[in-house]
Formats: structure tokens, sequence, C-alpha cells
């Protein structure tokens, strides 16, 4: 009885929401939104259940006998004192901002820093692990993708057929940049419909 | 039965499980009658008294009167001591039954228990000596046993006639001596001659049981046994009818009948057995006579049965000489006496003529013990110790190498490591002071496009920021926001952020600061003129994603308005001065995206753009995000990008002009510049290595 319901309730608000793109009732725009809002809301929640999910994960990780994972208890110190601060200070006091700042932007960018040193290893040990025309091609066009976006070729002043060689180079990522989004469009597009049509039933649970 | 030797005190074979000394008793002549177990007759006789006699003798003499009285007496005496022969008679005629439906089905010749049974056949010339186990002796039975239990013996090894007087008595109980009647007598005569044309491949037709009921087929089976045993009364007690018919009957029979039966065995063909069961049972002496008697007419069978005397006035078949030479040679055919096997262990032993192992309808044998050792070779038994050595060490954890020090990648990647960031930090410190200063790739035509809708914004509007990228890109995203976010504040316009990113607020806010630091140090006057705090509002983070920018599109101060931080603090957000007047999204003047990934500027192109009513969306973009958003710029779903660090510096270029060098700008060049030449140059590596290689093949050094 549960699953006819919410397959019922799934596509009444698909129907309704969709219907708003395209009809401009003020009943229907009122509707829409306050579906909407029940969304939002419950993205919210949805959110607050899955961080709770991830310190339950890491209680039970320290908790189980046997080998005791310490990161997860430095997790839920971490998660707790967060917490505790943002519910006092209040997420828009300048020392939590400057807390969590100091904290997490360092932290990911130093992993894009590392990222950027295993590319260029990478760069190195392509042709020598992989010996086939496609990796040779493709440190070569990388190269010359690093020298244009560098502007050293500019040094030289303009090079005949050098702006036809970037338009066709930009020509080609137009290309498949269309191509991949044109795809995703239409997945999307037949998802959603399955969705709405009751053929996909996610929200079955 | 399989010729393998075994020990002598073995009664199976171990081959074949054969056995090896017969069930039958043996004979008399060694063992004492006391052990036979005939000993209680002659105690029986000896206590019985002598009107018992009397009274059995009258008794047979009125049930057989033909009979004379001492024949009755030893007739009854015989059937005392023949229920067992009897018994075993009608085995006999069961397996007799069962070896002809065997031979009938495979066209060979019957199976004949008189012949291959020890006993079974009575030659004469071997009754008086020491014969097959299982045969009395007489000799040393008329030592010591008394006349009626010697013929009482005599019988017992016959116990086919036993059981054949009886089944005689079943047909005819009474006038057996009595003369055949005429209609009798004319239907043996038609019976006799049909049926020796047949027993060529059937030669005991007559045996054939009347398919009637059991125990009459089982008593005139009985009856056809002892043929050879009952030739000697036969002969000896047969009348005129049966001789004549004898001879009549004999040129008619087959050839293989003629050879392999004895002379009493020829004479008693249906015609004889019946007439056996008609007469009395004879004597000793005169079974014997007749015995002979018989033998000479089966000779005279035999004699009559010679094809050249029937054949002798047809010409010989001539044979094709191709035909002859498909003739086997003589030389090669098996010989009689080959295929004449007389075993000399077993319990065919001293039986001659039987058939031969080989030839046996039904090969009965026990197969032999099969050794379970496998047979393989060497190879394959190297093949499988080295398959289970396999398996063994599969299964045996390895221990993890020792490690010496950093393997050869470890310092490789170090030294790359090393590299970029020396050449990073050196840029760093040089600042602008470095040959490549200066050079910058040309303004794409997203840049200029963008650097006009900024240029166009009027003074003092709102402008909405969507500040959509992660922590780790803050660096590239600062860089290529800072020139267009002073130039937005020069133009004091009123800065609102917001995000979907629970970080974003928080970029964001760190953002505008690094903007106004970067105009109060290259404008101090106009920085001095923008207050943040003022003329920049924070509308938080909008959490659920795409459904949370299309409320937001909808309704931006209900959207907005779930967010805590900004009731806590006292001040609703869309009361902030920055938003003043400002209700929907298509107030904002322009719209500016900052991106990451391109999944967020299509959600903002797709949800939000449609409800800017023409306001301007522009997009500032990291570089691997604005490959994927360059489409949307092309369709004019957005007015301006700027991708990455190049295009923040395109856009210093246009609105400040070229020359201006920063030391970030040439940070960025040296680590392009140091990653082409690293992949260059491992290109190179392996292509000198393989060039050196194959030298080296042609050159047979490898």
């Amino acid at each position: 009885m549960r699953a006819p319901l919410a397959v019922a309730f799934a596509i009444a608000f698909g129907w309704i929401v969709l219907a708003g793109y395209f009809i401009t009732d003020p009943l229907l725009k009122q509707l829409q939104s306050v579906l909407l809002g029940w969304a939002v809301v419950l993205a919210g929640i949805a959110a607050l259940v899955a961080i709770l999910n991830l310190v339950g994960v890491h209680w039970r990780k320290l908790s189980r006998g046997g080998e005791r994972d310490l990161l997860s208890l430095v997790m839920i110190l971490a998660f707790i004192a967060t917490f505790a601060a943002g519910v006092w200070l209040t997420p828009d006091h300048a020392q939590f901002k400057q807390a969590v700042t100091a904290i997490q932007l360092p932290i990911e960018t130093s992993l894009l820093a590392v990222l950027a040193v295993s590319l260029a290893f990478a760069a190195v040990r392509l042709v020598p692990r992989r010996r086939n025309w496609m990796a040779v091609v493709f440190v070569l066009s990388a190269a010359l993708f690093w020298l244009l976006g560098s502007g050293v070729l500019t040094m030289v002043g303009s090079p005949p057929g050098l702006g036809g060689l970037s338009g066709v180079l930009e020509r080609f990522t137009l290309a498949g940049g269309r191509g991949i989004l044109l795809g995703i469009a239409l997945g999307s597009l037949t998802v959603g419909l399955r969705v709405i049509l009751g053929q996909d039933r996610p929200y079955r649970g | 039965m399989c010729g393998r030797d075994n020990p002598e005190e073995a009664e199976i074979c171990g081959y074949c499980q054969a056995r090896l000394r017969p069930l039958q008793a043996e004979p008399p002549s060694e063992v004492p009658a006391a052990e036979t177990g005939l000993d209680w007759l002659e105690d029986l006789r000896r206590y019985v008294p002598e009107e018992a006699h009397q009274e059995t003798d009258e008794v047979k003499a009125e049930t057989e009167p033909g009979l004379p009285p001492q024949e009755g007496a030893e007739w009854l005496e015989r059937i005392g001591l023949g229920e067992s022969p009897g018994e075993e008679g009608i085995e006999g005629a069961a397996l007799q039954d069962a070896a002809q439906a065997v031979a009938a089905e495979e066209g060979q010749p019957a199976f004949d228990p008189e012949e291959d049974q020890p006993g079974g056949e009575v030659e004469p010339g071997a009754e008086a000596e020491s014969g097959p186990a299982g045969e009395l002796q007489p000799e040393a039975g008329a030592e010591e046993l008394p006349e009626w239990l010697i013929a009482l013996g005599a019988q017992a090894q016959m116990p086919g006639a036993e059981a054949a007087e009886e089944a005689a008595q079943e047909e005819q109980p009474a006038d057996a001596g009595s003369e055949i009647p005429d209609w009798l007598q004319a239907f043996e005569a038609k019976v006799a001659a049909p049926e020796s044309s047949l027993e060529e491949s059937q030669p005991f037709t007559a045996q054939e049981p009347p398919a009637e009921s059991g125990v009459e087929t089982r008593g005139a089976e009985a009856a056809e046994m002892p043929i050879e045993a009952e030739g000697v009364s036969a002969a000896a007690e047969s009348p005129d009818w049966l001789r004549a018919l004898a001879e009549t009957a004999a040129p008619e029979a087959g050839a293989a009948v003629a050879e392999e039966t004895t002379a009493g065995g020829a004479a008693e063909e249906l015609p004889a057995g019946e007439a056996v069961a008609e007469s009395p049972p004879p004597s000793a002496a005169e079974e014997e006579i007749g015995w002979l008697e018989t033998g000479a007419l089966a000779e005279e069978i035999s004699a009559a049965e010679e094809p050249t005397a029937a054949l002798e006035g047809l010409a010989p078949a001539q044979l094709p000489q191709w035909l002859e030479a498909l003739r086997p040679p003589e030389a090669a055919l098996p010989s009689a006496a080959e295929e004449e096997v007389e075993p000399g262990s077993g319990p065919l032993a001293g039986l001659a003529g039987i058939l031969p192992l080989k030839e046996s309808a039904v090969p009965i044998r026990k197969p032999g013990g099969y050794p379970l050792d496998l047979q393989a070779s060497e190879k394959q038994r190297l093949q499988a110790a080295l398959f289970e050595r396999m398996l063994v060490e599969e299964a045996q954890p390895t221990a993890a190498p020792a490690a010496r020090g950093l393997p050869r990648q470890a310092w490789l990647r170090l030294v790359i490591a090393l590299l970029l960031i020396g050449l990073v930090l050196a840029a760093l410190l040089a600042g602008g002071a470095n040959p490549f200063a200066g050079l910058h790739p040309a303004a794409p035509a997203a840049a200029a496009s963008f650097y006009h809708q900024v240029e166009a914004l009027p003074t003092g509007v709102a402008v909405l920021l969507a500040v959509e990228y992660e922590p780790g890109f803050a660096a590239e995203m600062r860089f290529a926001a800072q020139g267009t976010l002073e130039r937005l504040m020069q133009k004091n316009t009123r800065l609102a952020s917001v995000s979907t990113i629970p970080i974003g607020p928080v970029l964001a806010e760190q953002l505008l600061q690094a903007a106004h630091d970067g105009l109060a140090a290259r404008d101090p006057a106009a920085a001095g003129e923008y207050a943040l705090a003022e003329r920049s509002a924070s509308l938080g983070y909008l959490p659920g994603g795409i459904t949370s920018l299309q409320e937001f599109a909808l309704r931006p101060q209900q959207a907005t308005g779930y967010i805590p931080s900004l009731r806590m603090s006292g001040q609703p957000a869309w009361e902030h001065p920055a938003l003043k007047g400002v209700s929907r999204v298509s107030d904002f003047a322009l719209v500016v995206v900052l991106t990451d990934k391109y999944e967020n500027g299509q959600a903002w192109i797709e949800q939000v753009a449609p409800a800017l009513a023409g306001a301007p969306l522009l997009l500032v973009t990291s570089a691997q995000a604005a490959p994927l958003l360059q489409p949307y710029l092309a369709s004019g779903q957005a007015q301006g990008m700027l991708a990455g660090l190049a295009g923040g510096e395109a856009y210093r270029d246009l609105s400040q002009g070229p020359g201006g060098a920063s030391a970030r700008w040439a940070a960025y060049q040296f680590g392009l510049l140091l990653a082409a030449g690293l992949a260059l140059a491992g290109a190179l590596a392996e292509a000198g290595k393989a060039i050196v290689r194959r030298r080296r093949q042609s050159e047979g050094w490898g």
C-alpha cells in the first residue's frame, strides 16, 4: 500500500513542477513554489541525516572490538567541537569563519598541489608505460596546450598559422563539450520522463 | 576357467572366481559308504521287518501290475532315493531350456548339459572305469553294499532316468507293458520324418516343452535328460516297433547329431524317449547289452547320413577362380582337434570334446582387480608435480620485499616535486622580473565580452555573486575574479553573494575582502569610498542544489529565509542596505557565477538565467570547467566568461592595459613550461631507449 501511494505522490508532484515551467498560472506557480520549498527542507534534513550517519559509522568503528580506528575518534571530536561552536557562536561569527577556513582551505589546496605533482610525474612516465601512438599524441597535444596557455609562443610574434591552429583547437574543444552536454541533456530528459511516468521508481526505497 | 595358475588347495579361482573343485561328491570308490550318508539306508534295510518288504512289494504289484515284484521294489526304492536327484533333474532341465533359448537366439548349437556336466553322460566304455566326478563306482558298491543299494547308487547317478520314469508314469501310469496302440505308432512314424530335418539346427527338438502345464513340461524334459542312460534299457527291451522306427529315422537324421551323440543318444530321440517311458526299467546287465546294440544302431545311422550316398548322382560344384583365391588356406582354418579342449582342472576336468571357452555363448567372468595406481608417463608426473608445487606456493603468503631505500620512481617523483616547488617559489620571489614577463596569450572573445558587460554596467546597481567553488580552487578562482570584483567596487555596485555549497558564504566573504584589499593596494581612494560591509551582503547557503536554485529564481526571499545565521544576527538579509529595492532575481543588474565545476554553471544557466529578465549572466570558471561551459557561451545563454588564471590575466590586460606583470602569472607560466618539458623529456627518453634497444638487437648484442 505504501509503494503505490509514494508513486502517486511522486508522479503528481513531478507533473505539477513540470507544468509550472510552461504554464504561467498564478495558482500553479504558487503550488510549484510550495512544493519546491518542501523539497529544499527535505534536502536539508537529508544532509543532516547524512552527517549523523557519518558520525554513526565512525562511532561503530571506534567502539568495535579488536582494532580501533583512532582517526574516527579525532573525527567525532572535531565534529562535536565544530557543531558546538557553530551553535554557540553562529555560523556568521568571524572567528568561527576563520577557524573553518584556516583548516579546510589549506588542506584542500594542498591536495590540489599534490595532484599537480602527480600529473607532472604521470606526464613523464606516460610514454614509457604505454608505448603506443595514442600516448605519444596525448603527450604532444598536452605539451602544445601548455605552451599555448603559458603565452610564451607570443614571444615570437604571430607565427603564420598559429591563429588558425588556435581556432581549430577551440573548435575541437567546443564540439566535444557540446556533444557531451547534449548527451547529458538527453539522458536527463529520458530519466526525468521515466520517473514522472512511473517507469523508474528510485523513491521507492 | 581363466587358465591362470592357482594354489593347489584353492577351491575357487582367485582371478575369475570359478570353482576349481567340483561340487559333486567324490567317487564312492574312495569314500566309504558311511561317509556318503548311505549307511542309514543299510540300517533302514536291516531294521525294516520282512513283512514290511512284502507289503511294499504287494503294493507295488497292485499299482504296477506289469512289473515283477523285484523290479517294483527297486523302482520304489529308487523313488525314495531319487527325490534329490529328481530335483536336480528338473533343475537340469531348466538349465537346458535356458541354453536352448540362448542358442536359438544366437544361432549356435544348443548347450548340452549332458555333454558338459560330468556324469550327465554315461559312456558305455567309461562306466566301468573311474569315470568323471560324481559317478559312483559299481565295483566299490558291489563289495560293501547289497545289490539293491548298488542299483540305487547307479540310479542316483542318473537322476534324469528316475525323473523320466516319474514323467512316464504320470503320462501312462498303468499298463506300461501293454502294446502301443496303432494310432500312436502311426503318429510316431509321421513325426520322426519331419523332425529329423530340424535336428540339424535343433538337435533336441523332442525336448521342447509342449507348452502345457508346468508339471508336465518338467516331467517331459526330465524324461529326455537321461537319454544315454536310459538307452541301455531301451535297447535291451525295446520292442520291435522301436527298432523299426529307429532304423527308419536313422537315414534322415542330421550329421551333427550323428557325430556328437552317442549310440544311445541317437536312438533316444522323441520316439525313443516315449518308448523308454513306456517300457519297464531294465536291469544293469540288460542295460549293458542294450547300450551296445544302440551303439551299433548309431553307427548305422551315421553311415546312412554320409552325404556322398545321397548326393552320388550330383556333379561337384566348380567354384570360380577368384572365389577360390579368396578361400582361406586349409592350414589357417582351425581343425577339429584344435577346437576340442580337454581341461585339466575345474568342474569340466576329464571331459573331452567340450566347447572351448572362447566360443562360449555367454562369456562369464568376474572382472579382475584393476590396479589403483595411476598409469602416467614420466612427463605427466613431472607436470603434476609442478602443478602441485604451484598450488602450494599460491597458498603460502609471500613476504613483502624489504624496503631498501626509496625506489627509482619515488626518487623521480621527488625530483619533479622539488623542481615544481622551486620554480614557483622562484617566480613568486622574482615578481615580474623574468624573461617571460608580459607574455600573455591573446584575450579570448569570451573574456572580451565579459569585460564589455562589466564596463556597460551602471554605477551603484545590485550585482549577484554566486560563489560555487570548493576551497581547493579558492586560489585560482580568486585570481580569476579579483580583477572583475575590483572593477565592480570601483563602480560602487552593491554586491550580494549566495552559494549552494556550505562553505560558499565564507569563501565569498574572503573573496570580497581580498578584492577590496587589492583595490586598496591599487586604488586606495576607490577602496576608501567603497564600504565593504555596507555595500555587500551574504544571502547564505542554499540547501538542495538545483531545487533550491529553482526556488531562488522564483522567490529569492523565501529561498534564503531558512538561513538561521541571518535571522540570529538580528538583521534579515533582504533588509540589508546592499539589497535595498531587490526582491526578485530580476532586480539584479548582473549575475556573476564563480564555479569550479561545469555542473554548477550549468544549473545557474538553466534554472536562474531564465528568471533574470534580460540581465546578463557572466561566468568565472576554473580552467577545468571552461571547455564544457563554452557551448553555453556560444549559444548566448551566458554573455561572457573568464577561464582560470589566464582569463583573469586577460581581463586585467583589458581593464588596465598590457605590460603589467604579476608574480602569480609568472609562477603559473613556469609551472606550465616545466610540465611540458617533463612530458617531452619522458617521451624523448623512451624514444632514445627504443632506438638503442633496436640498434643493439640489430647488432646482435641482445
